[in-house]
């Protein structure tokens, strides 16, 4: 594989947490009303990093970046990738720029399993609200944005609409196939994810195999890799998203059980306080309530050792 | 049942580093904490964090000085006996004067309480258990 140009190495070193960073941009960006596109890569995989890019350029550019030939991510092949993420970046000296942030798998783990979970569609809406405001702080005059959807359209773009008053804001499904900003935001993204995911520095241990597949929950390779990499304890390394039921069910059979604080509150229905049904089947226990002294002093009688 | 403690001198001289976490973990044995355990110190205005994950569930962590005059000891059983009635015998492997105590989230927990139940123990409980007791002041029949 050619050398990319993508400088991943100050996130690798710290691929726990997120990421940030642009490229350069000329002074056309910063004088000119701009267009900017956004898409994601890594969305679905139960591995790596799901990463957010923002492509944008003047809106007197449009059509020199649609001859570039960018197209949806999806179906072009690796290669094609690439080629086109070099003209995109060789054009940021005159008309292109582009942001990523790369949410780290640790990131997303945390973020869900918190104990007031963050779901991806929000983080999603969070990331792309924030490279916009990043976009607009570093001085690029965006006067119209396209994204790439996640869930509802109308329901996100009026969200955004209302965030964003004074910009143009078009939210689509397949926008990436649609139009080439939101197409050239999705190459940078893809081949950024890739490029992360194949480098991948497992700080747990350096002996970790990389035969992981493509890290789609589908795909066989990134099964086995994920049975054959299970710590009893710890479970995974932290490539791998825990909040994923593919990684938790993994755990359920291969690791030790672990038991936490919250684990009652999952079950029902904890937004309208509705207890689980099975709560009412159940035989009531009866705890024998002791003493104030006792209980903050978390102190318990212990039978056996 | 009668426990019997071994404790040797050249045990208590290194300090275990000890993390107590908000979850039970279902099982007893060597884990490979140095790999997969990694507290990050970061600093929030003046405040230092501590932070780290398990499981891939977030934790915020807080040093926890041990009372004045204690010293934790780390035992071990290394067979445990059958029956209730056998003596049982741990031996120390290390000690430790300080520890971190792991939060799920500790912004979500109102009662950040293991610093009281510390001294409540050391200042309360074990003088009321281990104290001399003057025969004199014991209520004669």
């Amino acid at each position: 594989m050619r050398k990319l140009k993508m400088e991943v190495d100050a996130y690798m070193s710290k691929n726990d947490e997120n990421y940030k960073f642009h490229s350069t941009f000329g002074e056309k960006l910063k004088c000119e009303p701009c267009i900017l596109g956004i898409d994601e890569a890594g969305r679905g995989p139960v591995l790596g990093p799901m990463v957010y890019a923002a492509c944008f350029c003047p809106v007197s550019s449009k059509e020199d970046l649609a001859n570039m030939g960018c197209d949806d991510s999806k179906v072009l092949k690796e290669e094609q990738r690439e080629t086109l993420f070099e003209k995109l970046n060789a054009a940021t000296s005159d008309f292109i720029g582009w942001i990523i942030h790369i949410l780290s798998p640790n990131y997303l783990s945390t973020s869900m399993l918190s104990r007031s979970k963050y779901n991806l569609n929000s983080i999603s809406h969070d990331t792309a609200i924030d490279l916009v405001k990043t976009v607009t702080k570093l001085g690029v005059d965006v006067k119209e944005i396209y994204v790439d959807t996640v869930g509802p359209p109308d329901v996100y773009q009026a969200k955004l609409q209302r965030i964003f008053p004074q910009i143009k804001v078009t939210v689509e499904k397949k926008a990436d196939a649609k139009y080439p900003v939101v197409s050239a935001a999705s190459i940078c993204a893809k081949v950024c994810r890739d490029k992360v995911v194949n480098e991948w520095v497992f700080s747990e241990s350096p002996d970790i195999e990389k035969n992981y597949g493509s890290g789609y929950p589908s795909d066989p390779a990134t099964k086995t890799w994920l049975r054959k990499n299970v710590d009893r304890i710890f479970g995974f390394p932290n490539f791998v998203r825990f909040s994923w039921s593919t990684a938790s069910k993994i755990l359920e059979t291969e690791a030790v059980k672990v038991i936490w604080p919250d684990d009652d509150e999952e079950e029902g229905d904890a937004a309208s306080n509705t207890p689980a049904i099975t709560s009412f089947f159940a035989a009531k226990k009866t705890q024998e309530i002791r003493h104030a002294f006792f209980r903050n002093n978390k102190l318990i009688q212990v039978e056996s050792f | 049942m009668s426990i019997n403690l071994n404790i040797h001198d050249k045990n208590l001289t290194s300090n275990s580093i000890l993390h107590h976490l908000p979850c039970k973990i279902q099982a007893n044995e060597e884990a490979n904490v140095k790999s997969y355990f990694k507290p990050k110190k970061s600093l929030e205005g003046e405040k230092q964090c501590l932070s780290a994950t398990f499981r891939g569930r977030p934790l915020d962590g807080k040093d926890i000085a041990l009372p004045e005059g204690y010293v934790g000891v780390i035992v071990m059983e290394k067979n445990k006996p059958f029956s209730e009635e056998k003596l049982r015998s741990f031996d120390a492997v290390g000690c430790f004067k300080n520890f971190t105590q792991w939060y799920l989230d500790s912004q979500y927990t109102s009662e950040n309480s293991i610093d009281m139940v510390c001294q409540t123990w050391a200042t309360s409980i074990t003088s009321a258990i281990h104290s001399p007791i003057d025969p004199k002041k014991l209520p004669c029949d």
